[in-house]
């Protein structure tokens, strides 16, 4: 009886396939559309469709969109691997060394980084930045998007150290190992694939985040997303749609990399960031 | 007591977490080339004391030397003190032949000598041929070899068993224990195991300590202490034991309306009590012997409660004069010499047992 009653609540009903298939469609359909229209000869989306490159050969002679996007993939790079080592660090201190009470309040403090709006945080951050005299800049666009995606890299890495038995570092230390050794050869490659999630995951929502990017940018500076806004606003040709699909299609890649190195079982909560 | 300075030395160790107070000023010497077992319910503090002498918990106070070394504020990298852990810890990522070889790479040995090394100590533990697996294709018996010869192969001055066999089924835990027995009689290495599990504590050990919060409550050799418990914590946690309240009279012990012989082990602890003290007669269940019928003079009498065929053994329950129920198992025969029938009277002969004040 109970089982029945649990096959049922399983089986998808005509109208949870609806649901699902409608939310699949707002998902996708625009990203469909854009992958069409990017190699569509006409610039403002009109039928009859005719294929052509163009707009991949003007992407990449004279669009003014490539130094954005090579500003975005640099600066993300440059933050997502500064995350991966402070993120590592922080999560060894907080599984190894932190008392409980530290713990605790690093762990609020950073999951307050991920609840609190990105408009406020950019905000808040402008101020400190203009406070401490570094006011608008790269690298307080680089300080802001790292204190944004620290705490991905840090519950990630955290969660498989957790999980880690506490024990195989206490075996290598009484075979010889320092403290050092130990993590090195012991841990580090237990959690390597954690580690490298949390990087990739860092990159995204860094190359993503146009708040902070928007608040902390020096004016004639322009990463992608702050070119993309402004171009949205005068009028845009299909070299951007070009672009977009490059985009997805690099991000395909890397959601792929993630499922790769075990993305699951590296603890990410519902894979929420993704 | 000239090797006493070669083997292991604690001294007055204390250690609290916090306000509670894990370990008492415990003091122990296991002298070299002995197989001592630390035996204690959980939370007596065995496994803190097993992890300061390892050097992954400091202690708040006393001492700990090995071979004459001081150790006590040494870091574990340094001790050459190897430890088998419950749940294996062999890592993961590694090869049996790299996990072995961990700690001789450690020590910086040659590649050929650590293989060498690595395979004769793969034979002790009779796991030749299994050096390229990874430990998650090893059963959980070839692990806990796997994990022996690791830290066996460093030639430690000290072996360091926690709870090794508590991870097994019971079927491979008896031959992992047989296995371990041999393997320290072999090797001649030092080895102090913790555990709660008496039956392995008394198979294993020349000398067991028991432990309960956080002090030694008594040591001795296997036997000694299961047939003279010093107290009624000993006499109950190694295996079933009745604790008979009697009174002393003279020669003769007085049970409710009973007068009964005591077993020849007490009479010089007898001799000493003073008349009409109170005392626990401490009797393992299989030094009663038990027949049908009323009991004669400076015997014991009961009625039968039940009688439970637990295979090997049959455990009889016995009503003593409303006092504690009292507990006996026998040889199977004895359900031949019935008939037993519930309610019926039976006499108890007394064959053994120790005086607890």
């Amino acid at each position: 009886m109970r089982k029945s009653r649990l096959r049922d609540a399983e089986a998808l009903s005509p109208f949870m396939i609806g649901m699902l298939a409608l939310s699949l469609a707002i998902l996708f359909v625009p990203l469909v559309i854009i992958i069409l229209l990017s190699f569509n000869t006409s610039p403002y989306g009109t039928f009859p469709f005719q294929g052509t490159l163009k707009w991949y050969a003007a992407l990449f002679t004279d669009s003014g969109l490539l130094g954005p996007t090579w500003l975005s993939v640099e600066l993300s790079f440059l933050v997502a691997v500064s995350a991966a080592v402070f993120g590592t660090m922080a999560a060894v201190w907080l599984d190894r060394r932190a008392s409980k009470i530290a713990g605790t309040m690093f762990r609020a403090a950073l999951l307050s980084a991920i609840t609190v709006p990105w408009l406020i945080l950019g905000l808040a951050m402008l101020l400190v930045m203009n406070a401490i005299g570094l006011g608008r800049s790269l690298f307080a666009i680089y300080l802001g998007l790292l204190a944004t995606v620290l705490p991905y890299v840090v519950f990630i890495v955290s969660a498989r150290l957790n999980a880690l038995d506490r024990d195989l570092d206490f075996a290598a230390r009484s075979l010889g190992a320092s403290p050092i050794v130990s993590f090195l050869r012991v841990s580090a490659p237990l959690i390597l694939p954690s580690i490298l999630s949390g990087t990739l995951i860092a990159f995204m929502v860094s190359f993503n985040n146009f708040l902070i990017q928007y608040f902390l940018a020096p004016f004639g500076v322009q990463t992608l997303p702050l070119k993309i806004y402004t171009l949205i606003r005068v009028g845009y040709l299909p070299d951007l749609n070009a672009l977009a699909t490059l985009i997805v299609g690099i991000t395909c890649l890397l959601i792929a990399i993630l499922h790769r190195l075990g993305l699951r079982n590296a603890g990410l909560p519902g894979g929420a960031a993704l | 007591m000239s090797n006493m300075d070669d083997g292991l030395n604690i001294t007055a160790v204390g250690k609290g977490f916090g306000p509670v107070q894990v370990l008492r000023d415990v003091s122990l010497s296991v002298p070299r080339g002995a197989f001592h077992t630390l035996l204690g319910p959980s939370g007596s503090g065995k496994t803190t004391l097993l992890k300061i002498v390892a050097g992954f918990t400091p202690a708040d106070s006393g001492a700990v030397t090995l071979a004459g070394r001081a150790i006590t504020d040494m870091p574990p990298e340094h001790r050459n003190i190897g430890v088998v852990f419950q749940h294996y810890a062999l890592f993961p990522h590694m090869s049996v032949t790299e996990n072995i070889g961990f700690g001789l790479k450690m020590r910086g040995v040659a590649k050929a000598e650590r293989a060498a090394r690595v395979e004769e100590v793969l034979r002790l533990v009779r796991m030749t041929g299994f050096g390229h697996r990874k430990p998650a294709a090893l059963s959980g018996g070839q692990q806990q070899r796997v994990a022996l010869a690791r830290a066996l192969v460093i030639k430690p001055q000290l072996l360091l068993l926690d709870e090794p066999l508590s991870a097994l089924d019971r079927k491979v835990r008896q031959e992992v224990r047989e296995e371990l027995k041999r393997i320290q009689a072999e090797t001649g290495v030092t080895t102090v195991m913790v555990t709660h599990d008496q039956e392995e504590a008394l198979f294993l050990a020349d000398r067991v300590l028991v432990l309960e919060g956080g002090a030694l409550r008594q040591q001795g050799a296997p036997a000694d202490i299961y047939g003279n418990p010093a107290d009624e914590f000993v006499a109950g946690f190694l295996g079933a034991i009745n604790l008979l309240k009697v009174k002393a009279e003279g020669q003769m012990l007085r049970l409710g309306s009973q007068s009964f012989a005591p077993p020849a082990d007490v009479i010089g602890a007898l001799a000493c009590a003073s008349k009409g003290a109170v005392l626990h007669l401490a009797v393992r269940p299989e030094q009663l012997l038990v027949e049908p019928g009323e009991a004669g003079t400076g015997q014991l009498g009961g009625r039968l409660i039940a009688t439970e065929f637990g295979g090997p053994v049959v455990t009889l329950r016995i009503d003593v004069e409303g006092q504690a129920v009292s507990v006996l198992s026998l040889s199977p025969d004895v359900l031949a010499a019935g008939p037993w029938e519930v309610g019926m009277p039976v006499r108890l002969m007394v064959r053994g047992g120790s005086l607890l004040a």
